[in-house]
C-alpha cells in the first residue's frame, strides 16, 4: 500500500526535476550566449529567480514530510539530501547568471578565443548533466565518474590560467575567459556535491 | 561510536553484599567489575542464544543481545515478534509464565539462570515497569515504602520515598497528599509512581516494558524525559511500539521480527542514529518506515 509520505516524496521528486530542467536551462542558455557574444541576462535571471523559489518550496515540503511523517532510514536520506540538492541546483543557475552578466560589465567580447571556455565548459556541462541524472537514477557510480571529471576541470583551469597569463591576452579577454572558468569551476564543485549526496542516498555514507 | 555516550561510562563499580531477606541467606550480587577498558565491563546484561518455548512451541530463538551499562536501549519490532517474551528473561519474569529457557542471560557476567539464583534479589536490580500503571491499593507513600519493607531496608524510609520519587519526577506534585491512595493519580502519575517504587529499591537495571503506551502525549513526553534522565544512573531496557519514541530516547535499538516459522528473531541491533538512518537489513528498513504488512 502507497503510503502518505510517498505522495510528499513524489511531490518533492517532481519539484526537483522541475530545479534539474531549470538549472540545466541556465547553464546551456549562459555558456551559449557566452561563446556567441550574445545577451541573455533577462532570461537567465528569470530562471535562476525561479530556481530560488522552488528551493524554498523544496525546503517546506521537506521540512513539513519531517513534522507529519518523521522520516527514517531511505526516506530520511533521501528528503535531507533533496535540500542539499535543491541548494546546489540554486547555485548551478546563480554561477550561469553571473556568467551572463560578463558581457553587460565588460562590453563586447566578439573578437575574444573563446576556445578554451568551449573545451572547458563541454565537460562541466556533461557533469551538470550526469550529476542529475546521477540524484534521479540513483546512480552511484555516475556519480563516482563526477569526481574523476571534476579532477580534469581542476587541471584544466589551473592550466588555462597560466596560459592567459603567459600569453599576454587583450584585458577583457583574458579577464572575462578567467571568470567564467572560475564559475564553471564552481559548477564543477557542486556537481560533484551532488554526486557525494547520492552517494549518502544509496548507501548512507557521508563524504568525508 | 557516541562519544557522549562512552562519557557516561566512567561510573566506578565494585563488589557488593546484598542479603536474601526471604531465606535469611546471604548471597554474593556482583554489580560490576569494570576493572577494564575493554566492552566486558561495560556490559550489564547480556543474551547468549537466547530461546523461550511455550508448550514446547518457540516464542524467540537464538538470541544474542548486549546491554550497555549507562544507556537506553530500545527493542522494537511488530505485535507478536516475542519483544517483551525477551525483556521478561532479563529479570526471570518468564519463571512465571511456565515457559522453557534456552541459553544464557548473563547479569554482570553471571549466569541468572545458574542454579542457586536469588530470583527475588535479581528482581530487586533488575527492575521492571509494565505497561498498564499497577500501584497498590493503597497510599501513595505505601506504594514506594512497600518494597523497601520487603527488602529489609534499614536506612531512613522517609527519605528514601522521597529521594524515589523525586528520580520519578513525581515528589512536586505528591508531597503534600502522600498518604492519598494512588488510584486518585492520573495514569501519567501512576505510572511515574510505579517508576518510583522501582526506583526505591536502587536498581541496577530497570525493565519497561510500553511504560507509556496507555497514556496521553504529555504524560508520555514526561516519562521520556524522566528516562532519559535515569541514564545517569542506572540501565534502561524499554520495550517499544512506538517507533519515534525509540528513536527519540535510546542510545542503541535492537529490531525483532518473526520468521517464516512465526518465531521471534533478533534482526538488528545498533546505535540508535545509525538504525534510523542506515539500516542494515531490508526488514528493519520497511519496519521502521511504515512499509511492513
Amino acid at each position: 500500500m502507497r503510503r502518505l509520505l510517498d505522495v510528499g516524496i513524489s511531490r518533492l521528486s517532481n519539484l526537483l526535476h522541475d530545479m534539474s530542467r531549470l538549472s540545466q536551462e541556465c547553464v546551456a542558455m549562459a555558456i551559449d550566449a557566452y561563446l556567441k557574444d550574445r545577451s541573455v541576462v533577462q532570461e537567465v535571471y528569470a530562471r535562476a529567480n525561479q530556481l530560488a523559489i522552488l528551493k524554498e518550496e523544496v525546503n517546506d515540503l521537506a521540512v513539513e514530510l519531517m513534522i507529519r511523517y518523521q522520516p527514517v532510514a531511505t526516506d530520511l536520506r533521501f528528503i535531507s539530501s533533496c535540500m542539499e540538492v535543491a541548494y546546489d541546483l540554486v547555485r548551478f543557475g546563480r554561477y550561469a547568471y553571473d556568467i551572463a552578466q560578463i558581457r553587460e560589465q565588460l562590453g563586447d567580447l566578439g573578437r575574444c578565443d573563446k576556445s578554451i571556455i568551449a573545451e572547458m565548459s563541454e565537460i562541466v556541462s556533461e557533469m551538470l548533466k550526469d550529476s542529475i541524472s546521477a540524484f534521479n537514477n540513483k546512480d552511484e557510480d555516475l556519480a563516482e565518474r563526477l569526481i574523476r571529471m571534476d579532477d580534469m576541470v581542476d587541471s584544466s583551469y589551473r592550466s588555462n590560467l597560466k596560459k592567459i597569463v603567459e600569453t599576454g591576452m587583450d584585458i577583457r579577454c583574458a579577464l572575462s575567459s578567467v571568470l567564467v572558468m572560475r564559475y564553471l569551476e564552481r559548477i564543477a564543485d557542486h556537481a560533484v556535491y551532488i554526486g557525494e549526496l547520492v552517494r549518502y542516498m544509496v548507501s548512507g555514507e557521508r563524504a568525508r | 561510536m557516541d562519544m557522549r555516550l562512552w562519557s557516561l561510562l566512567s561510573k566506578d563499580y565494585s563488589y557488593v553484599e546484598k542479603v536474601d531477606m526471604q531465606g535469611s541467606k546471604e548471597v554474593t550480587v556482583v554489580t560490576a567489575d569494570d576493572g577494564d577498558d575493554g566492552m566486558n565491563g561495560k556490559i550489564v546484561l547480556e543474551g547468549r542464544g537466547v530461546g523461550v518455548l511455550y508448550d514446547s512451541k518457540y516464542a524467540i530463538k537464538d538470541v544474542n543481545i548486549k546491554i550497555v551499562r549507562n544507556t537506553i536501549t530500545a527493542i522494537i519490532g511488530p505485535s507478536g515478534c516475542g519483544k517483551s517474551t525477551l525483556l521478561r528473561c532479563f529479570n526471570r519474569m518468564n519463571d512465571l509464565l511456565d515457559a522453557r529457557i534456552e541459553g544464557e542471560i548473563l547479569f554482570n557476567d553471571h549466569n541468572i539462570y545458574s542454579n542457586g539464583i536469588n530470583v527475588a534479589e535479581i528482581r530487586r536490580l533488575i527492575g521492571m515497569v509494565f505497561q498498564k500503571p499497577n500501584p497498590f491499593p493503597t497510599s501513595i507513600y505505601n506504594n514506594v515504602a512497600f518494597g523497601l519493607k520487603i527488602n529489609g531496608f534499614k536506612g531512613d524510609i522517609d527519605k528514601q520515598v522521597e529521594y524515589a520519587l523525586r528520580e520519578a519526577v513525581l515528589w512536586d506534585e505528591v508531597k503534600d497528599r502522600l498518604n492519598d491512595n494512588a488510584y486518585s493519580l492520573s495514569g501519567g502519575q501512576q505510572q511515574r509512581l510505579c517508576i518510583a517504587r522501582a526506583l526505591a529499591v536502587e536498581p541496577e537495571v530497570l525493565l519497561m516494558d510500553e511504560p507509556t503506551a496507555s497514556l496521553d502525549p504529555i504524560a508520555s513526553a514526561k516519562i521520556e524525559q524522566l528516562v532519559t534522565r535515569l541514564k545517569e544512573k542506572i540501565t534502561v531496557v524499554i520495550v517499544t511500539h512506538n517507533i519515534q519514541q525509540a528513536a527519540r530516547i535510546s542510545d542503541y535499538v535492537n529490531v525483532m521480527m518473526v520468521d517464516e516459522n512465526m518465531i521471534g528473531r533478533l534482526v538488528e541491533s545498533g546505535p540508535t542514529r545509525e538504525v534510523f538512518e542506515n539500516p542494515k537489513s531490508k526488514v528493519t528498513e520497511d519496519y521502521i518506515s511504515g512499509r511492513f504488512g
